[in-house]
């Protein structure tokens, strides 16, 4: 690789080389910042710069790719962790299902976007430091928390998208994180609990029988939390 | 939208006048009860009164209304089967009976909450017994649980089908959606009650109707990943003709 990479320079060959060993697929238009490199040891340092994810259609189609990114790469790290999450054979099949759906929208995004528009995140961007990929609890926690916050964040996004294509696209990814949610809290909780389970009251209001919605400003400040970087919707409206 | 917000008060004022008007027109139409039953059916109604291909995407503030209207018609129809089962003596487990209380909540909270946006109905108009009408799926479990992941797989798609018409009001679009993800949670649970996979691969119905599951298995591309995951990985709507084919024999006296 370069020994320096700054911004504003044509660096995609050099991106691609990295991004495949980081197992993020193609091209990021995340500012990054390659440093001490030399040709054994490749430093990277992800900035703490904020990252807008920019506006109109193309604004929500990078919110939801940067959001199934998170989700793809917490999957992949469970499933390669395997037997040592504590998961049964059963958990892990279903861990592994949703894994592939996460991949396959990630994917989709990436395709929708194109390599021009896509905000790629590096692996290095990801911040699962919180998670214990040994602890069942802990992945199971968090893949209910990424579900009812991907709900979430698609149920508030829809009424930001002009294009009727997207607004579909967007449907079909957003009932199958609901059933991914429904099924991870049925895992986790009792059915006779109202609260936590499958459409527990405490994402269902009891009242409207509606799910959550969040603004990506609010789906934002949680998702930054497993990040390095600092994602920003400012200017989706 | 604050899910607290009052929903009256994010209703845009057009649509509002326009349901107050299509529901007073709708009360003059007291007669409609002789013309739904000439009319047959409640599904051939239902399909007459809705748009029949996403191609023609309607967007004024009549599409809301229709939308409106058709959701809340597709709500009675579940409110008033889990109320059947959920009060059927047994038929339901136990063990089992939380998972349909909370559901059934949701489907009578959906139907309050159209209501209470003046939504109509499309044809419920005494001449539909929906008491009546589900003595064929009363009388066994299976069959019951069938029929549930039928009409929440179906719920799923109808709202889908039916988002874009909802673009020009913002706010009842979001309501859709959070109906919509319900709807796909309630469908989960049930397909995982009845030992399938909570997501769909390909037109896998369990049982259920069939008409439910045409189209599902839609490609959305090629990607890295193949085989089921593919088509589990998105959900796909469904023309109202097609929801209407896929609920009526459970309906229909």
């Amino acid at each position: 690789m370069a020994n320096i990479i700054l911004p504003g320079e044509d660096r995609e060959l050099n991106r691609r080389s990295f991004l495949k060993v980081a197992g993020f697929g193609a091209a990021a238009l995340a500012t990054m910042t390659v440093v001490g490199c030399n040709d054994n040891d490749d430093v990277v340092t992800p900035t703490t710069t904020t990252i807008d994810l920019g506006s109109g259609d193309t604004g929500v189609l990078n919110y939801a790719y940067a959001l199934e990114q998170l989700e793809a790469a917490f999957y992949e790290k469970v499933v390669a962790t395997g037997t040592a999450t504590g998961l049964s054979s059963d958990e892990l099949a279903i861990f592994t299902d949703i894994k592939d759906h996460e991949v396959i929208h990630r994917e989709f995004f990436f395709k929708a976007l194109g390599t021009t528009n896509a905000k790629t995140l590096l692996a290095s961007q990801v911040n699962f430091t919180a998670i214990n990929f040994n602890n069942r609890a802990s992945i199971l926690a968090t893949a209910k928390a990424f579900e009812d916050l991907g709900v979430s964040a698609y149920n508030g996004a829809g009424k930001y998208i002009s294009n009727a294509d997207y607004l579909l696209a967007a449907g079909k990814i957003v009932s199958v994180e609901a059933r991914h949610a429904a099924i991870i809290r049925d895992i986790m909780v009792p059915r006779s609990n109202a609260t936590g389970s499958f459409a527990g009251d405490d994402v269902v209001a009891v009242a409207t029988g509606l799910d959550v919605v969040r603004e990506p400003k609010d789906v934002l400040a949680i998702a930054n939390q497993y990040l390095y970087v600092t994602l920003t919707a400012n200017n989706i409206k | 939208m604050d899910m607290k917000t009052p929903l009256l008060d994010t209703i845009e004022p057009e649509i509002m006048e326009r349901l107050t008007s299509r529901r007073n027109s709708l009360a003059t139409m007291g007669k409609l009860g002789l013309a739904v039953a000439a009319m047959g059916s409640l599904p051939a109604m239902l399909a007459a009164t809705t748009t029949k291909a996403f191609g023609s995407v309607k967007r004024s503030p009549q599409a809301v209304i229709d939308v409106l209207n058709y959701a809340l018609t597709l709500e009675i129809l579940e409110d008033a089967f889990y109320k059947a089962g959920n009060s059927a003596s047994n038929l339901i487990p136990a063990a089992d009976q939380p998972i349909f209380t909370q559901i059934g909540k949701h489907e009578a909270a959906h139907v309050a909450l159209l209501k209470s946006v003046g939504a109509t109905a499309l044809d419920l108009g005494g001449t539909v017994k929906l008491d009546k009408v589900f003595t064929t799926v009363l009388t066994s479990y299976d069959v019951y649980k069938a029929v549930a992941q039928t009409l929440e797989d179906t719920g799923v798609r109808a709202y889908k089908g039916r988002a874009a018409e909802l673009m020009s009001d913002k706010n009842t679009l979001t309501i859709a959606l959070q109906i919509h993800s319900v709807e796909a949670r309630h469908a989960a649970e049930i397909r995982r009650l009845r030992g399938f996979k909570g997501w769909i691969s390909g037109q896998e119905n369990g049982g259920g109707a069939p008409e439910a599951y045409g189209g599902e298995e839609f490609s959305n591309g090629n990607f890295s990943i193949t085989g089921n995951a593919v088509s589990e990985a998105f959900d796909e709507p469904l023309t109202a003709d097609a929801v209407v084919a896929a609920v009526q024999k459970y309906f229909v006296v």
